[in-house]
């Protein structure tokens, strides 16, 4: 199987090893990702706040390129940039006249059946998911995991398509075929504070403490992410949170394809935990 | 029973037709449930309430709106828009009023937020892809907020998790995407 490959900003910066974990078990899997040449940022939260025109075009413009390289399928792994690139294609359906509007914004047309894929929609499904079994090189099953999925994957449904909305289930079926328990609890689709991170500090400290006591609460080890920015203000702001609301809670947040990777064999030097502030090794020991 | 007359806004419905041509969003069709409101994380922080926020926007009440911390403390989690029982597309509304407030070079009363969306646009036009480190540099200049959280910031740093430059690539057809959205938005 092969797709085009959108890693993002924060892929090749902040969550290098979202990046690195992903093409490795990808890679493991037979899934061939290619980068798209050249692709240059979504847009994000300033520029949907900024432009309408300018939130359309930078997603499209990107898949323009896409579709130069001669692919229709796109692996899209930060969320943001998921949501954005949906959005872009959700618009351009539905609004008269934007999408030539665009077309004349990029000076480039593009042909209909463009997919964004975000890698749990083809990682959750057969074959991969029927493939995990023969891979599995430890055993995680000592491991107690909740799967965090944040905003943007699966709001809002009529845009993004993703899994159940409310409750999503997709990564704890990449996970519990792995034979991680994966546990439930309420927090799936809160927000973290998301980019506020640069701004509002307060605010991110507030709500990444409730996911954070979401996830302590029903007694998990750990907490499984899809997304660069949540992984940020979940791993990065413990200290800060300890020190306004008096809780350690230690809790490592990992990335679902570092633990696919570590299930697949692969090193902690390989999947660059050691990137991580709130280390996982100490867990991780503890189930070998 | 008392009765009293309501000053409405100047330009009654002519806000709601200016949010209703950058978003497409009818804000008339909200009848006031509240349910945005229960579900925004952010709400807590703001002085009106997303659901306040559209009455106002239904009334008229261009400056409350346009002068409110609400506009700027949205996540754009987008949970109103998915819970909204009339598909109201409220997180859309608070793109708009954001793109209003800012053509209309008003003071934001949360200064940082925009500021935070200018450099960072003007970060990805000039390089293409987020330079982390230049964003975060530019912000601390305009905020004059040195100290703040710059032993995190060198944490990141220590960890690789900061790219010590730029990279340029993809920089030319951004840069040209977004001169020609500049030049069509004068128009």
């Amino acid at each position: 199987m092969k797709y085009a490959y959108y890693p993002g900003c924060s892929l090749h910066s902040t969550a290098k090893e979202y990046d690195h974990s992903l093409r490795a078990v990808c890679s493991r899997l037979g899934i061939e990702l290619v980068e798209i040449k050249n692709w240059f940022c979504c847009g994000s939260t300033p520029a949907h706040s900024v432009s309408r025109l300018l939130a359309s075009a930078l997603p499209l413009g990107n898949l323009v390129m896409m579709q130069k390289m001669g692919f229709q399928e796109v692996v899209v792994p930060c969320p943001s940039c998921f949501s954005r690139f949906k959005s872009a294609l959700y618009r351009v359906e539905n609004e008269p006249g934007l999408r030539e509007e665009i077309e004349g914004v990029i000076k480039c047309g593009w042909s209909n059946g463009i997919r964004v894929y975000h890698p749990l929609e083809v990682l959750s499904e057969e074959p991969q998911l029927g493939k995990f079994a023969s891979l599995i090189k430890r055993e995680l099953a000592g491991l107690k995991v909740v799967c965090y999925y944040g905003c943007l994957l699966t709001r809002p449904p009529k845009v993004t398509q993703f899994d159940t909305c409310e409750y999503p289930e997709s990564m704890d079926r990449v996970l519990k075929a792995l034979g991680v328990a994966t546990l439930d609890w309420c927090y799936k689709t809160d927000c973290c504070g998301a980019s506020f991170a640069l701004t509002r500090t307060d605010i991110v400290v507030n709500l990444s403490h409730e996911v954070l006591q979401g996830a302590k609460s029903v007694g998990a080890d750990a907490i499984a992410v899809a997304c660069p920015l949540c992984h940020m203000n979940l791993d990065t702001r413990q200290e800060e949170i300890e020190k306004t609301h008096g809780m350690n809670y230690e809790l490592p947040i990992l990335y679902f394809t570092q633990l696919m990777g570590l299930s697949f064999g692969l090193s902690s030097r390989e999947l660059l935990l050691g990137k991580h502030f709130v280390s996982a090794e100490r867990k991780l020991a503890e189930v070998k | 029973m008392v009765r009293e007359t309501v000053q409405l806004g100047h330009g009654f419905w002519d806000f709601g037709e200016a949010v209703k041509s950058v978003s497409g969003v009818d804000v008339n069709l909200c009848f006031q449930c509240a349910k945005c409101a229960s579900g925004c994380p952010v709400s807590y922080a703001m002085d009106y309430t997303p659901t306040q926020l559209v009455h106002a926007i239904q009334l008229g009440l261009t400056d409350l709106v346009l002068n409110s911390k609400t506009i700027w403390l949205c996540a754009s989690c987008q949970t109103c828009t998915t819970r909204c029982p009339q598909d109201v597309d409220l997180a859309g509304v608070m793109d708009a009023v954001r793109i209003i407030a800012q053509s209309k070079n008003i003071k934001a009363k949360i200064p940082e937020v925009p500021a935070f969306y200018r450099n960072s646009l003007r970060n990805i036009s000039l390089f293409g892809r987020m330079y982390e480190l230049g964003l975060i540099a530019v912000l601390k200049l305009s905020t004059r907020s040195f100290t703040k959280d710059i032993g995190l910031g060198l944490k990141m740093l220590r960890k690789g998790k900061l790219n010590i430059l730029p990279s340029f690539s993809g920089a030319l057809a951004a840069r040209r995407i977004f001169a020609q959205v500049k030049a069509r938005e004068k128009k």
